[in-house]
């Protein structure tokens, strides 16, 4: 009883304190967005970059919240429920399904919303396409990092007497942390770099859209700017791919495992 | 309480994978009924259709033809880069020598075509050439990134041997070779499908020339209307159709040639 009342306070208090985090943090990223907008505005270049700026945060955002959840709860389920050939033809077919090529996708899209200019634009159909392309990368990925977790762990927690759900959470989640978070990171740079899927969608090179679209349709018009652009989304992605091969602490084995279920 | 959590986790985890699986079986379907609707080929001639066929096949031309040019042209330079690194640098100094290749390979396709168009087509003449040289510019740290993780499996062997006497071109030709070729394989075929499937960087590269040099994404994302002009929908079911198989048959050759082939799967 204690126990539980001192994880509920603590849940509350973590929360509250992420709330204020975000209520002090979102502004000054949006005053810092407004002032680079500004200056780049008063030097001619990039006019309208941070309205893009904001659509790809919105974008990447939807597609997070759109990707992660459902890819986890499928992964647990194939980790869970599906064995024997049945899983390694659904695994095959995962990786295939992640090989097709975006501009496919990007025609589907455009095929299904006709000639209504609207919903090309709208940021919710662009989150849409890019969640069905990425749903099967990063439930391929979730699947591989459940599995990287040592047979032996799930063992060592049955013979403990743990059951099946209490194992799921408090061994091989955790254990599996590291390779979720990588693949979520993975998932940011494909969405950030995707502009084939979208340049069909669109069916136009339209202004203020995302980053890599934008680059698009400033290197299409020969703009010089198109180079601090390019520039700036190579410089993210390579700050992205640095934390994504760094080595987790968690990767450090078995010292790392918790029993701490009871 | 616990016991009702734990009900509530499973039925969860089940309507999670239904949910998904449904989806994506639902959306497959989807895109298969728009490819293949009866209501733009009602009323097309054979002959129409025989003629927009040649013309993808060209297209299809072009586009393997670059790719396996690039792949061919590149995988040299990526493998010594990654032999290289994998086992000549000290393993301590060869930390940040990856992690810079690691970093280089993140760069995404859309600013490798805006710096072919501003550095490598004014120098190439032919569409073709500078297609290769883009895909190469893209292709070449994604491959080193690639062959690295192979190499890597292997760095027991070349040490054992080295230890047992042998040069260093005996221990790569005759001990690495014979055992990474598959490996090989697969990944040069990995980049061979994703230089076939690149669209935005080649798109930007040949807008610098005349129509007529086209891959099947280009010619694709044109008939959708990016560049302003479109073409018929039969056009872009008939390219639609041509990169689909292109891609299946990769696939196909990708997973014959990994380890976790065929035959693997009665073992699961």
């Amino acid at each position: 009883m204690r126990k539980t009342r001192n994880q509920l306070f603590l849940a509350a208090l973590l929360t509250m304190a992420a709330v204020a985090v975000l209520f002090a943090v979102i502004p000054m990223a949006l005053l810092t967005v407004d002032a680079i907008t500004a200056l780049l505005r008063s030097w001619g270049v990039l006019p309208g970059i941070g309205a893009v700026f904001l659509n790809t945060l919105q974008v990447l955002a939807l597609v997070l919240v759109l990707t992660i959840p459902l890819s986890l709860l499928v992964s647990l389920w194939m980790y869970e429920c599906v064995k024997g050939r049945v899983l390694v033809r659904m695994q095959r077919f995962m990786h295939g399904f992640s090989r097709v090529p975006a501009v496919l996708l990007g025609l589907v899209g455009h095929a299904l919303i006709g000639k209504n200019s609207a919903l090309h634009e709208s940021v919710y159909t662009i989150s849409a396409i890019l969640t069905i392309m990425a749903l099967p990368f990063m439930i391929a990925r979730m699947d591989a990092a459940l599995r990287a977790v040592p047979e032996r762990y799930l063992l060592a927690g049955m013979l403990l007497g743990g059951r099946r759900t209490d194992i799921l959470c408090r061994i091989v989640l955790p254990q599996a942390m590291p390779g979720i978070v990588r693949g979520g990171l993975e998932l940011v740079e494909r969405i950030l770099c995707e502009a084939t899927a979208l340049l069909a969608l669109m069916g136009a090179v339209m202004p203020n859209q995302v980053l890599a679209t934008e680059l698009f349709r400033l290197a299409w018009l020969g703009r010089k700017d198109a180079a601090v652009l390019a520039f700036l989304l190579m410089a993210t992605m390579m700050t992205i791919r640095f934390f994504t091969t760094r080595r987790w602490r968690s990767e450090g084995g078995e010292q790392n495992c918790r029993y701490n279920w009871w | 309480m616990k016991k009702q959590m734990r009900s509530l986790m499973r039925a969860g985890i089940w309507v999670g994978g239904a949910v998904g699986i449904l989806l994506l079986a639902g959306g497959i379907s989807l895109v298969l009924g728009v490819l293949l609707t009866g209501s733009t080929w009602a009323g097309t001639s054979p002959g129409v259709v025989w003629s927009l066929v040649r013309q993808g096949m060209r297209t299809l031309g072009f586009s393997v033809t670059t790719s396996v040019a690039a792949v061919a042209l590149c995988f040299p330079l990526a493998w010594s880069l990654s032999v290289v690194l994998c086992y000549l640098v000290p393993r301590g100094r060869a930390g940040w020598l990856r992690k810079a290749i690691n970093c280089l390979s993140a760069v995404p396709a859309v600013v490798f075509g805006t710096m072919s168009l501003s550095y490598i087509v004014p120098h190439i003449e032919s569409a073709w050439w500078a297609v290769v040289a883009t895909l190469i510019l893209m292709s070449l740290m994604r491959q080193t990134r690639a062959l690295t993780r192979v190499h890597d499996r292997y760095y027991a062997l070349v040490e054992t041997a080295d230890t047992l006497g042998a040069y260093f071109c005996e221990t790569v030709c005759q001990v690495v070779l014979p055992q990474a070729k598959k490996n090989y394989l697969a990944v040069a075929l990995r980049m061979l499908t994703r230089c076939a499937c690149e669209g935005v960087a080649i798109l930007l590269v040949l807008s610098a020339y005349g129509a007529g040099a086209d891959t099947l994404p280009t010619a694709l994302m044109k008939a959708l209307g990016v560049t302003g002009e479109s073409g018929s929908v039969l056009w872009t079911q008939v390219l639609a159709v041509l990169l689909l198989l292109l891609v299946l048959v990769c696939n196909a050759l990708i997973s014959a040639c990994m380890q976790e082939g065929r035959h693997n799967e009665k073992n699961a």
